[in-house]
């Protein structure tokens, strides 16, 4: 299997991406794994965030029309990903990172998925529906932090993944706290 | 202006956080892709309204999105900050050497320029009120479709090149 993938990038496709020297190739692979992620993933927590009570004046059915808008995202960073993983096949597949991202990414698209067929329904099911939104936002941090370290080695990318923890805490933290002290008015704004 | 720019453009504390942790760097990524994910995603589903995509929604309900893509600029603009200050620990070369001829990170804040522009325009000229008052399937005035187009085409430049910054000049040694 490896050497399969050693194959892969040994083709002159692969090449060019990994090696010309130009904006053309990997650079421009990697601008369009940004712009497929801006596309996918600010989608995605806009729905989470409309579940969770933020900005609940939008239409709930309304934001059905920006789902193309993910897909197309999803489409994008699978095509871009692909290419960027042959470029160096082996150290990717052998880089637990870049299996742990890619559970994130499932975890978080089959949650964003559940809360898109939910958009709908009444608010009953809304315990649910915050469970799932929950669970996609914590998996598209662990996505981005993952998908981010593939480019350092093995001893950085726990080092920098205990730090976004940390970091996470103390937004969270601060959040919670700014929302239980904030009065009644700027709450019923959020909520 | 040169000492004062190379003054204030090299952070000696922010040098040796970098070189202290080896995961100070890529934690400042992270939050600069976060970030970015926050703010270029809710401004462009903002912007598209107002060039008149799904008229179903209320701007003024869409604007409660708002605080947070500010959460995002919070995010991008102190590890972005944090990234040219204490980029000598990486590059050895001085930011301001960097600024000065590195076409993409120039472009970069060229378009912000444009950007900070457009959202004066925004609000100087009564669009932010105007679109405000439009309830349900009400379509934006020309000037906010304008505005809207602007702001997400500046946007999406604006990632473009910043991707790129550690393809041009003087910034080799730093991570794509």
């Amino acid at each position: 299997m490896l050497s399969l993938l050693d194959a892969i990038g040994n083709t002159g496709f692969a090449i060019f991406f990994r090696e010309a020297n130009t904006v053309w190739g990997y650079p421009t692979v990697l601008v369009a794994h940004a712009y497929g992620m801006i596309l996918l993933v600010s989608v995605s927590v806009v729905i989470i965030l409309r579940t969770l009570g933020y900005a609940s004046g939008v239409p709930l059915a309304a934001l059905r029309k920006y789902v193309p808008i993910m897909w197309v995202g999803l489409g994008v960073n699978a095509l871009s990903g692909v290419i960027l993983f042959s470029l160096d096949g082996r150290t990717f597949a052998t880089m637990p990172a870049i299996w742990i991202k890619l559970a994130a990414i499932a975890v978080a698209v089959v949650c964003t998925r559940r809360l898109i067929a939910g958009l709908n329904k009444p608010a009953a099911q809304a315990t649910e529906g915050k469970g799932l939104a929950y669970t996609a936002l914590v998996a598209w941090v662990i996505g981005t932090t993952a998908g981010r370290v593939t480019a350092y080695d093995g001893m950085i990318q726990r080092q920098t993944a205990v730090a976004v923890v940390l970091l996470a805490v103390v937004v969270v933290a601060v959040v919670a706290f700014g929302s239980q002290r904030a009065p009644a008015g700027e709450a019923g704004r959020r909520g | 202006m040169e000492s004062v720019l190379r003054y204030i453009l090299r952070w000696p504390s922010v040098e040796r956080l970098i070189i202290a942790y080896a995961w100070f760097w890529p934690l400042l990524e992270v939050m600069h892709f976060v970030g970015i994910v926050l703010l270029v995603g809710i401004v462009g589903m903002f912007d598209l309204r107002l060039m008149g995509f799904a008229k179903e929604i209320p701007i003024s309900s869409l604007r409660r999105l708002l605080p947070w893509a500010v959460f995002g600029s919070v995010l991008t603009f102190t590890s972005g900050l944090l990234f040219v200050t204490g980029v000598y620990a990486n590059v050895e070369i001085h930011a301001y050497i960097i600024l000065m001829n590195n076409t993409y990170l120039q472009l970069k804040l060229l378009f912000l320029g444009i950007l900070g522009l457009n959202l004066a325009a925004f609000y100087v000229t009564g669009v932010s009120r105007e679109v405000d008052e439009l309830g349900v399937g009400q379509d934006t005035p020309t000037m906010a479709k304008v505005i809207g187009g602007v702001s997400l085409f500046f946007w999406l430049a604006t990632v473009y090149v910043g991707r790129l910054i550690v393809w041009g000049k003087f910034t080799e040694g730093l991570t794509p």
